[in-house]
């Protein structure tokens, strides 16, 4: 068990990949917003990809192990101590019982942190998952964000049986302020909804994230398009308007003039044309990217996208 | 590569060759294209991401019969089924289809998608459970007024739209009172033709009686409140609002409560959301009063909702469509010259 001393900006239940099935009613998956450290840290305490860990905002917790555990931590760096000295970051880590892990704001680029346990949180399912989704009060710890003073329960087992050591040392992502994201053009580009000078502009700006930016979307700041069309058609009044369709997570999505990358908690269907869509090996940096980083957006074929993706999964396998 | 015609380029291509895309009519959003032609919807598969492509029909209209092809579409994915093929979701007129790319490549994926167009059925035999469900509304209620009143209060003092939302869909619609409004959303069936619009079973539901289809802009900028249960109007859509959130609808009443985490209440046992696709909601007026009683009853067991189990037939509606014609072609001209004088400025 994990008593939570201090609950950090923002720090909630996750699974990996969520509670997916659920698009076609509105239901979002949830799950980590960086997938790729989310399963680092589950593979260094040797769990499965799908068992729940901590994903921590900006600013971490302080908690207490109950008892003894098996932990790792992957993802932003954040000041702190473990019994009064420092904390390693991308390996696995024995605590004993009493421990005190006290982490604090973010050091240097990237935005969020995983803690997995051996084991795994012990959360009920929610439609088939331990991922927190707070707006409709359900999955996670209660439905919502931690608090202090939560006790939080990890699913007991054999740990000698898995107590190995290991190091994702060797394949750390890179963290930076100014980020390079893959994206595929569309489902709406040019020239039927935007300008060709318009997907010039998208391509060679380099967006700053807004403040009001989180799990549910990532909002950017930069020039306005000009859109291809005058007027939405059926879809509404703004040339950014189509009738509704289903967003796939990751999508770059035009309300009105600015663009918004739909995430992890986002909505399923919405009327607003989308200009290009993050590839799912590149989605983790947009989790990383804090408010007022900046993003620019490269262009890949589907074929690219899925070597990448398929070179990311073989490197995850190497920590196996 | 070649998909359909259609060419798919990978880095920033050169100006000249977007000029080239541009003149084809062609994007490199574009997976592939079926030309339209009897029987066979124009079909554009628009590429959505590496996990995902987005099927679809026609020219991007609210069109009932696009709609269907999509329903056809989605059922015979699910009942081949096509491996690789994740999870798929309906939109007004396109369907999005989420797949393993490391299992199932993109071509293969478009190929399957192609020859199951060939054997989808005309759309006049389309035929789809359907039930209808009365819900009971307090229409233009404590709850609508007091969302609007904290918008003007937080957001925007000013607007067509205020101080009163059923108010502005009757002038919209060049309907005489607000009673009128509120027997125009009880004269017709509701269709769910979308789910989770927005969030957690909010069905997106379209007037299937043109002659009581009402249409009203959205706010602008949206709501930060809304009422769990609350009715709006958007567009010629109406939707219920799932949970407490922000919205663009203008509001028109309240009914029951659609979501149901826990699933205590009986019209829940099978799922926490209350409407399936191709539902028909009745709208039944009600007071403030029996609609708190209801809603009360609705969490404790003790409220049974009226559900009649029917089919949805194509070929009947487009019957029905022929028989009214005249007077929804009245009911829109009436509508257009009322939204002119009204919407201006908005």
């Amino acid at each position: 068990m994990i008593e939570v001393i201090n609950a950090g900006l923002f720090t909630t239940v996750q699974d990996s990949p969520g509670r997916v099935g659920y698009w076609n009613v509105g239901i979002p998956p949830s799950g980590p917003m960086d997938a790729l450290a989310f399963r680092i840290a589950n593979k260094l305490v040797s769990n499965g990809d799908h068992e729940a860990g901590l994903e921590i905002t900006a600013s971490g917790p302080a908690l207490k192990f109950l008892s003894d555990a098996t932990v790792a931590l992957a993802g932003a760096k954040l000041q702190g101590t473990i019994n009064g000295k420092g904390v390693p970051w991308w390996e696995t880590l024995y605590v004993e019982k009493g421990t005190v892990l006290s982490l604090g704001a973010v050091q240097g680029p990237g935005w969020r942190s995983y803690l997995a346990v051996g084991g795994g949180i012990d959360v009920p399912d929610y439609l088939g998952s331990k991922s927190t989704f707070p707006q409709g009060h359900f999955g996670g710890y209660e439905g919502r964000s931690l608090v202090k003073g939560d006790v939080i329960h990890i699913n007991e087992r054999i740990a000698e049986l898995h107590r190995q050591w290991k190091s994702a040392a060797a394949i750390i992502p890179r963290y930076e302020t100014e980020w390079e994201v893959g994206v595929i053009p569309g489902p709406h580009a040019a020239p039927d909804f935007f300008t060709p000078a318009d997907v010039e502009m998208f391509y060679s700006t380099q967006w700053r994230v807004h403040y009001n930016s989180n799990r549910l979307g990532y909002r950017l700041e930069g020039p306005k398009p000009h859109f291809a069309r005058k007027h939405g058609g059926e879809g509404g009044r703004h040339p950014s308007n189509v009738p509704d369709y289903a967003y796939a997570i990751g999508t770059v999505n035009f309300t009105g003039d600015m663009p918004i990358i739909v995430t992890v908690d986002g909505p399923s269907l919405g009327g607003f044309v989308s200009l290009a869509t993050v590839t799912t090996s590149e989605l983790w940096k947009i989790g990383q990217a804090k408010p007022h980083d900046f993003i620019s957006f490269r262009r890949l074929t589907v074929e690219e996208a899925i070597e990448q993706l398929s070179r990311q999964e073989q490197l995850l396998q190497s920590l196996a | 590569m070649q998909h359909g015609g259609c060419l798919v380029v990978g880095k920033l291509g050169s100006r000249r060759r977007l000029h080239v895309r541009a003149k084809e009519g062609c994007s490199d959003a574009i997976a592939a294209i079926i030309q339209e032609k009897p029987g066979q919807p124009k079909v554009v598969y628009r590429l959505s991401g590496d996990a995902y492509l987005l099927v679809e029909y026609g020219e991007m209209t609210l069109d009932l019969d696009l709609r269907f092809r999509v329903h056809s579409l989605e059922q015979s994915i699910k009942d081949i089924p096509v491996e690789g093929v994740l999870e798929t979701v309906p939109g007004v007129c396109s369907l999005l289809i989420k797949y393993n790319g490391l299992q199932l490549p993109l071509g293969r994926l478009l190929d399957t998608l192609k020859s199951i167009e060939k054997s989808l059925p005309p759309i006049q035999e389309v035929e789809v459970p359907s039930r209808v469900i009365h819900l009971p509304v307090a229409f233009h209620d404590r709850w609508t007024l007091e969302a609007i009143a904290k918008y003007i209060q937080s957001v925007r003092a000013e607007a067509p739209y205020l101080p009163d939302n059923v108010q502005f869909v009757a002038r919209c619609n060049g309907l005489e009172s607000i009673e009128q409004v509120i027997s125009y959303l009880q004269a017709t069936q509701h269709l769910v033709i979308g789910l989770g619009d927005v969030y957690l079973g909010a069905p997106c539901a379209v007037p299937l009686d043109p002659r009581y289809r009402l249409v009203v802009p959205k706010y602008n900028p949206a709501r930060m409140y809304t009422p769990e249960g609350g009715v709006g109007v958007g567009g010629s859509y109406i939707c219920i609002y799932p949970m407490e959130s922000p919205g663009g609808y203008q509001l028109v009443g309240r009914t029951l409560s659609i979501w149901d985490t826990w699933r205590t209440a009986p019209a829940f046992a099978e799922a926490p959301w209350l409407l399936r696709l191709f539902d028909r909601i009745q709208f039944e007026s009600t007071s403030e009063d029996e609609l708190l009683s209801a809603r009360e009853a609705m969490l404790s067991g003790s409220y049974t909702l009226r559900i009649e189990e029917e089919t949805f037939s194509v070929k009947e509606y487009k019957k029905f469509l022929d028989s009214v014609r005249d007077e929804a072609e009245t009911f829109r001209a009436r509508q257009k010259r009322a939204a002119k004088q009204w919407t201006k400025g908005y």
